[in-house]
C-alpha cells in the first residue's frame, strides 16, 4: 500500500521533471528566435540607412543622365532588397509571435500540470500520513514487538512495545543495539543466526530470551520474512518477536512432569497403562510388556484382552462399559504370566483424567499382581474352615468326655480330678498339634514322650527310674488319629500312676514299639507293666472309660488291633495300627 | 426318656470320632430308631447304602480328611433322606446340597431326632 504510493510520487515526480525539461526547451528555442529578429532588424536598420543616403547624394531624378539611370538602379534595387528584407522581417515576426503564443500555451498548460500533479501529490501524502499513523496503531495493537531493517540486517525501527518492554531509548535498540537486550547466553547464536539469515535471504526464526526492563528475562520468538524487489533481493526486512515465555516454561514444566511419570510407572510392580475411553489402550508400560509377553503395539486399542484369561474377557469388557458410565475401572480378572507360562489373579484399576467440563482427557490404569494373596485367602479360607471343623469336633468331645467321666465318677470330687486329667490331656494333644511345623506329622515317640512327661520325669533318651521306652523314632501319625490315639495313651498313663507300675517303688513300665513295613505299614505298640501284683483294687470299672478307648474307639476310628488285659505283673496292652508310611515325617 | 419316636427306621450313621458316633447312636436308638453303623469311613459307608434298606442318614462331613459328599450324592440317586451333622458352616457345604438340613457340632441328638422325624414320616 505505501510501496505503491511511494512509487505513485515518483512517477509524478518524473513527469513533472519532463514537463520542466520540454518548458526549458522551449524557452531556449524562444531566445534563439529573438535573436534572429534582433539580427534582421539590425540589417533592416543598416539598408534604411544606406538608403536614405544614397538618395541624398544622387541629383534629382529626370535627368536621365547614365549616371543618374544607375544612381537610381542602384537605388531601386536597394529598395528592391529593403523590401525582401522587410518581407522577411515581417514573416520572422509573425513567426516570432506564433512561437510566443505557443510559448504562452505551453507554459499555462505547464503550470496546470504542475498544479495538478502538486495537489495529486498533496492528496498522496494526505493519505500516506493517515496510513503511517494507521501503520503505528495497528503496531501498537498487536502484542508481539514489530521491527524493520535494512538489507543488511541493520535495525532501523522497532514498534513501541518494544521499548515499553525494554525499556530501551529511542536509537538504542536500533543498527546492532538489540543485541544488548538479549540474554547473555543467547547473543552469540541469536547474532550470527540472523546475519546468516539476512545473507541467504531467507525467513528467520528463533527462540531466545529478552531482558525486560526490570531485569527479568523472558523468552520469545522471533520471525522475520525480507521483502524483496523483482529480482529477489532484499530490499528490507519484517519482524516480530511474540513472548512464548508461559507456553515454553509450561511445556518445559509439563516434560518434566512427563519425566517423573515415567520414572514413577516404569519403576513400580505394578503393571501400568493408559487408555482412551472404550478401553481402547494407547500405551502399556515396559512392566506390561515384560511381564505378558504381549507387544506395545500388539497391546493398543483392544489388544491388551488377549493377556486377559477368555473366561474373564467379558467381564473385562462389562466393566469398561460400567466406567463409561462415569465409575471408577475395576477389573478382578487374571492375566497371562509370560514367564510361568500361567494366569494369575491381578486387581485392574483405573480413573479418568477430566477436563474441567469432565470429559475424559485419557485413563491412567494399573493391574495389581494379587494371585499370592488370593492363593493366600483360598488356603486361609481352607484353614479357617478346618479349624472351624476341629473346634467344633472338640467340643463335641469335650461334650462327650465330660457325659462319660460324670457316669464313670463316684462323686463330683472324683469326677473334678478326672475331667482335669482328661482335658489337660486332651490340651496337651491340641499343643502337639498345633506347634508341628507346617506340613509335619506328629510322630509317635513325641507323641509317648508328651503324655509320659505329665506323669513323670523323662530323662533325655525319654527314661525314668521306673520308665523305659525303646523304639524307632519319627514314625508318623496321621493328624486325624493323634487325638484319639493321645487320649488312649493319656488312660493308660493314668491308670499306671494311679493303680499300676508307677504307683507303687517296684513297679516298672516298659513301652517298646516296632514298625511294621509292608503294603500297609502299621505301628505295634507293647505297652508292659511290671511289678504290681495284685491289680484286684484297680478295678477294671474304674476304668471304663480307658478301656472303651483301647478296646472300642481306637480300633472304630483308627482301624486298630487291640488287647488289654491284666496279666500277673499288671497290664498288658497291645496296639496295632495302620501308619501313613515308614519314616516319612511329612503330611 | 423323649416323646420322639423313630419307629424301628433304619439309620445309618457317618462319624469318624468315636465317642460322637456312639452318643448318636445310643440317643437314637432312645428315641427308637434302629442304627446302622456307626461308620467311620466313606467305604464302610458305601457298602451300608449298597446293601440297601436304609430309611435315612445322618452324615459327618469330614471322615479323616475325606469330604462326605459323593456318599450324599449316593443316597440322593436312591432317594434317601439325610443330614449333615458338622463342624463345618454353610460356606463350606456344596450349594447341590443347601437345602440338606444341617446340624451344627456340637449338636444335641434330640434336635437330629427331631430333624430325622419328617424325614422319616410315613
Amino acid at each position: 500500500m505505501a510501496l505503491d504510493r511511494a512509487s505513485e510520487i515518483a512517477r509524478l515526480q518524473d513527469e513533472n521533471e519532463q514537463l520542466r525539461t520540454a518548458l526549458e526547451s522551449t524557452t531556449e528555442e524562444n531566445t534563439h528566435l529573438t535573436e534572429d529578429r534582433d539580427r534582421l532588424l539590425r540589417r533592416l536598420t543598416a539598408q534604411i540607412h544606406e538608403i536614405t543616403v544614397g538618395r541624398a547624394a544622387a541629383p534629382p531624378t529626370d535627368s536621365g543622365s547614365p549616371s543618374d539611370h544607375s544612381a537610381r538602379e542602384r537605388v531601386n534595387q536597394t529598395e528592391e532588397e529593403l523590401r525582401a528584407t522587410f518581407e522577411e522581417s515581417q514573416v520572422l515576426t509573425e513567426e516570432l509571435e506564433a512561437a510566443n503564443t505557443s510559448l504562452h500555451e505551453m507554459n499555462r498548460e505547464l503550470d496546470r500540470r504542475v498544479e495538478e500533479r502538486t495537489r495529486d501529490i498533496e492528496n498522496i501524502n494526505a493519505v500516506l500520513r493517515a496510513s503511517e499513523a494507521s501503520f503505528r496503531a495497528v503496531t501498537e495493537l498487536v502484542p508481539d514487538f514489530l521491527w524493520r531493517s535494512d538489507s543488511n540486517g541493520q535495525m532501523r525501527w522497532y514498534s513501541k512495545r518494544w521499548y515499553d518492554y525494554t525499556g530501551h531509548e529511542e536509537q538504542q535498540p536500533l543498527g546492532n543495539g538489540w543485541i544488548d537486550a538479549i540474554h547473555p547466553a543467547d547473543r552469540a547464536v541469536s547474532r550470527s543466526s540472523w546475519m546468516a539469515s539476512v545473507r541467504q535471504g531467507g525467513s528467520y526464526q528463533r527462540e531466545h530470551r529478552i531482558r525486560a526492563s526490570n531485569g527479568e528475562y523472558r523468552w520469545f520468538l522471533v520471525h522475520a520474512e525480507p521483502v524483496s524487489n523483482d529480482r529477489g533481493e532484499p530490499l528490507q526486512w519484517f519482524g516480530a518477536i511474540t513472548d512464548i515465555h508461559d507456553q515454553r516454561t509450561g511445556m518445559e514444566a509439563l516434560r518434566q512432569s512427563e519425566i517423573r511419570f515415567r520414572t514413577l510407572v516404569e519403576g513400580m510392580p505394578q503393571l501400568v497403562w493408559k487408555a482412551m475411553d472404550a478401553g481402547k489402550w494407547t500405551w502399556a508400560s515396559p512392566q506390561w510388556i515384560e511381564y505378558t509377553g504381549l507387544s506395545e503395539e500388539a497391546s493398543r486399542m483392544m489388544g491388551w484382552l488377549r493377556a486377559f484369561h477368555p473366561d474373564d474377557r467379558e467381564q473385562a469388557k462389562a466393566a469398561w462399559t460400567q466406567a463409561e458410565a462415569g465409575q471408577p475401572l475395576r477389573i478382578n480378572g487374571r492375566i497371562w504370566h509370560e514367564k510361568e507360562k500361567r494366569y494369575r489373579h491381578f486387581q485392574t484399576r483405573a480413573t479418568a483424567a477430566r477436563d474441567d467440563n469432565g470429559h475424559v482427557i485419557e485413563w491412567l490404569g494399573t493391574s495389581t499382581d494379587v494371585d499370592d494373596i488370593v492363593q493366600l485367602q483360598e488356603e486361609q479360607q481352607v484353614l479357617v474352615a478346618e479349624l472351624q471343623h476341629r473346634t467344633r469336633n472338640l467340643m463335641a468331645i469335650v461334650q462327650s468326655v465330660m457325659m462319660r467321666t460324670l457316669r464313670g465318677s463316684s462323686d463330683l470330687k472324683d469326677f473334678r480330678t478326672e475331667i482335669d486329667h482328661r482335658l489337660a490331656a486332651l490340651a496337651r494333644v491340641q499343643g502337639l498339634l498345633s506347634r508341628r511345623e507346617e506340613g509335619q506329622r506328629v510322630t509317635f515317640d513325641a507323641l509317648l514322650r508328651e503324655e509320659l512327661s505329665a506323669h513323670v520325669a523323662l530323662d533325655e533318651g525319654g527314661n525314668a527310674p521306673q520308665v523305659s521306652i525303646r523304639g524307632p523314632r519319627g514314625v508318623s501319625l496321621r493328624s486325624g488319629m493323634v487325638q484319639t490315639f493321645a487320649l488312649a495313651l493319656h488312660e493308660l498313663a493314668t491308670n499306671a500312676v494311679k493303680y499300676g507300675a508307677l504307683s507303687r517303688p517296684g513297679g516298672h513300665l516298659d513301652v517298646n514299639w516296632e514298625l511294621l513295613d509292608g503294603d500297609h505299614p502299621c505301628l505295634k505298640v507293647d505297652w508292659r507293666e511290671r511289678g504290681v501284683g495284685d491289680m484286684a483294687d484297680a478295678s477294671a470299672s474304674k476304668s471304663g472309660y480307658g478301656r472303651e478307648l483301647i478296646e472300642r474307639a481306637l480300633p472304630f476310628q483308627l482301624g486298630a488291633k487291640t488287647e488289654y488285659e491284666f496279666g500277673p505283673e499288671g497290664v498288658r496292652c497291645l496296639i496295632e495300627l495302620p501308619v501313613a508310611n515308614a519314616g516319612n515325617g511329612r503330611e | 426318656m423323649t416323646d420322639i419316636n423313630l419307629n424301628g427306621r433304619r439309620i445309618l450313621v457317618v462319624e469318624d470320632e468315636y465317642f460322637l458316633a456312639e452318643d448318636l447312636r445310643e440317643e437314637l436308638a432312645d428315641c427308637g430308631a434302629q442304627v446302622l453303623g456307626p461308620v467311620a469311613n466313606i467305604k464302610d459307608a458305601t457298602s451300608f447304602i449298597k446293601t440297601g434298606g436304609i430309611d435315612a442318614a445322618v452324615l459327618d462331613i469330614n471322615l479323616q480328611g475325606e469330604l462326605i459328599f459323593s456318599t450324599a450324592d449316593e443316597l440322593r440317586e436312591r432317594g434317601i433322606p439325610f443330614a449333615f451333622a458338622t463342624g463345618y458352616d454353610r460356606s463350606s457345604v456344596p450349594s447341590r446340597f443347601a437345602d440338606v438340613p444341617r446340624l451344627e457340632k456340637p449338636l444335641k441328638a434330640r434336635q437330629l431326632a427331631e430333624l430325622l422325624q419328617p424325614l422319616v414320616a410315613g
